[in-house]
């Protein structure tokens, strides 16, 4: 599903920063993976370029064989929409919209029915256990329900891959097992491809793979795939 | 290819309208009311400026076609050579009559003079300079609001009147317009004395004094007295017509009349109007310096408030644009919002200026020149269409411009700075 190979990321500046050195790794459909390591090592800004948020400048990835690279922005923009979901570490919805509303947004920018995409959206929200909180807008919601509408909204137009980055990192630890148990349940009764970054070690409990970070360079893969530095 | 990019079109307009009515109705109601008054007040304050400036031209028209030139004034040939009187003048006005659409004529006959009052009768005699007008009274009633409806005292002429005479209020004296120069109060029935230009010395009795507001102090005689005064006969100085606006144009009437006298002077009300038509028109150019102020302030107050908005959702804007909203969208809701308080600020502007502020001058009005001009608010269907047009593309620059400022900022940097 996604094919990294030798993918670098430099910010230049005053003193240019290389955010990524050379990163290549492979993930396959329905792989739960988690991108850990140390503040700094590189995880986040690897999620921004494969949820083609941010443009690498070296290497290359492809995502079922489109190349994430030679996309135009608005390309880019209709692929996210399309074949992405994003979570966000702090959620990240509309405060005008109410519930269902952030849930079905970006169907109704794919230009899918409005009678569908409601029914889709009520769907998902029973789903992540929100069904009877469709109507109330996201300061009515605790960090955990948001982050499950999140996830709901995230799924709306469903998504190839589902990149979470930090979803936890705001929420105690209850909520924290409920959002890592909803994506756990999305990747074995959905085959939901996930990719999610985190730094807590208690969430390689839920994933397949974890692919470790360390300045800007994949240090280790552990649960299988090759590791392959430059 | 082309049905898909209108698909794509009308769901990327849906999405933005949905944006943009949770954000116009969920967001904050004080800021709304406030951003739509100021809106309102602005587009009043720029249509009653222009409609109070359309009024006062159109008044002033009105005006000077009700009580100096009518709608076309003849003079004598200049080419030639300048001749001072029409001659014929009855056969002229019977054939100018002829012409569809032309209601009515009368002749003038124009000299100047002096008029002196001795009030105590003590030898002292006050003097005022002035136009003196010969009139046939029954025909300058069809053209002209006349003396006879503006008389503050006394009556008015009649045809044979050659030894009566009526004057202005202003050169009468004591009555309330005061100028610098008087007779002292001559009334009716007083005697003056008329020294004219040519010499001619009469002596007349005030029949009627009347409000000379619009008149600019002439004094009328009878034509049958002007024509003993000048030494004329069938003659007059200056032809007025009165016509139809429904039946031609101004030059169309004016073409008509060359055709018939191609020697006469022939010009329309516009070439009476005068001082005041420079007066008219430096008015009019501070209409649209004011006009355009408020059109400012209006563009200012949407810039700053959308501004302030999309800054404020800058890291919203850019979850949108992460999760796949693609930029358009955003800013086209930011510019329906604008639209949306621009076409409030447009209606309740409208209802201010059409339901309160025109009714109530028609009901209660405001004199510009008593018992004449009334302040009045006057629009053309063109300068109602143009200054809401102009609040339209105002409030689009206004709304899309810091939209686009916003939003096309890099996703990482809307989101984490």
């Amino acid at each position: 599903m996604i094919k990294v190979v030798n993918l670098a990321r430099t910010y230049f500046g005053k003193v240019p920063t290389l955010a990524l050195k050379g990163v290549s790794f492979d993930v396959a459909e329905g792989e739960f993976v988690a991108i850990m390591g140390r503040s700094g090592s590189g995880k986040s800004t690897l999620l921004h370029q494969l949820g083609l948020i941010d443009t690498p400048t070296g290497g290359s990835f492809l995502i079922d064989d489109t190349d994430g690279i030679k996309l135009s922005d608005i390309e880019k923009t209709k692929f996210r929409l399309n074949y992405l979901g994003y979570v966000f570490q702090d959620y990240a919805l509309i405060t005008e919209l109410n519930t269902i509303e952030n849930v079905y947004l970006p169907a109704m920018a794919l230009g899918i029915g409005s009678k569908i995409y409601k029914k889709r959206a009520a769907e998902l929200l029973d789903l992540v256990g929100l069904g009877d909180r469709m109507e109330h807008y996201p300061v009515e919601l605790s960090g955990g329900e948001q982050q499950r509408v999140a996830i709901a909204r995230a799924l709306i137009n469903n998504p190839k891959i589902l990149f979470a980055d930090e979803p936890t990192a705001n929420l105690d630890t209850a909520s924290s097992e409920v959002v890592l148990s909803l994506f756990k349940k999305l990747n074995v009764e959905l085959k939901q491809t996930v990719v999610m970054v985190t730094h807590e070690p208690d969430d390689i409990a839920y994933v397949d793979r974890v692919i470790w970070m360390r300045d800007g360079l994949v240090d280790r893969i552990e649960g299988g795939g090759p590791l392959k530095n430059d | 290819m082309i049905r898909n990019s209108i698909s794509n079109a009308i769901s990327d307009l849906k999405t933005s309208f949905f944006i943009a009515w949770k954000s116009i109705t969920r967001g904050n109601r004080s800021t709304l009311i406030l951003l739509v008054a100021v809106l309102a007040l602005s587009f009043t304050e720029m249509m009653f400026i222009s409609g109070v400036v359309s009024g006062m031209h159109y008044s002033t028209i009105v005006a000077a076609k009700k009580y100096l030139c009518s709608d076309m004034v003849i003079s004598p040939p200049e080419e030639p050579q300048v001749k001072e009187f029409i001659t014929s003048q009855a056969k002229v006005r019977a054939q100018i009559e002829t012409i569809p659409g032309v209601v009515a004529t009368a002749r003038h006959y124009a000299t100047a003079g002096s008029v002196s009052f001795d009030k105590e009768k003590n030898g002292k005699f006050k003097s005022v300079s002035a136009a003196v007008i010969g009139i046939d009274p029954e025909n300058e009633k069809r053209v002209l609001v006349t003396t006879s409806q503006l008389m503050l005292e006394g009556e008015s002429l009649a045809a044979d009147d050659t030894d009566q005479i009526i004057i202005g209020s202003a050169a009468a004296g004591g009555y309330q317009v005061k100028v610098a120069n008087d007779l002292g109060g001559a009334r009716v029935g007083d005697k003056v004395r008329l020294t004219y230009t040519n010499g001619v010395m009469r002596e007349y009795t005030v029949k009627g004094v009347y409000d000379d507001t619009m008149r600019s102090s002439q004094i009328f005689i009878t034509a049958k007295e002007a024509e003993s005064v000048l030494s004329v006969y069938d003659s007059a100085t200056q032809i007025v017509v009165k016509t139809d606006p429904n039946f031609n144009t101004s030059s169309g009437y004016i073409m008509k009349v060359k055709d018939l006298f191609p020697d006469l002077k022939v010009q329309g009300y516009e070439a009476y109007l005068g001082m005041l038509d420079s007066m008219l028109q430096a008015v009019n150019f501070l209409n649209m310096i004011l006009s355009s102020i408020s059109i400012l302030v209006a563009a200012i107050t949407i810039f700053v408030i959308i501004y302030v908005n999309a800054i404020s959702k800058c890291r919203q804007i850019g979850i949108l644009k992460a999760i796949g909203i693609n930029q358009k969208i955003i800013i086209n809701a930011y510019i329906i919002q604008a639209f949306f308080y621009t076409l409030c600020g447009i209606s309740i502007g409208s209802w201010l200026i059409f339901g309160v502020v025109q009714p109530s001058l028609e009901i209660h009005p405001v004199a510009m020149v008593p018992n004449m001009i009334n302040l009045a608010v006057v629009y053309t269907t063109a300068k109602v269409v143009w200054g809401i047009l102009s609040f339209v593309i105002a409030g689009y620059l206004a709304g899309w411009i810091p939209a686009w400022m916003v939003a096309r900022k890099d996703i990482l940097k809307a989101i984490w700075g």
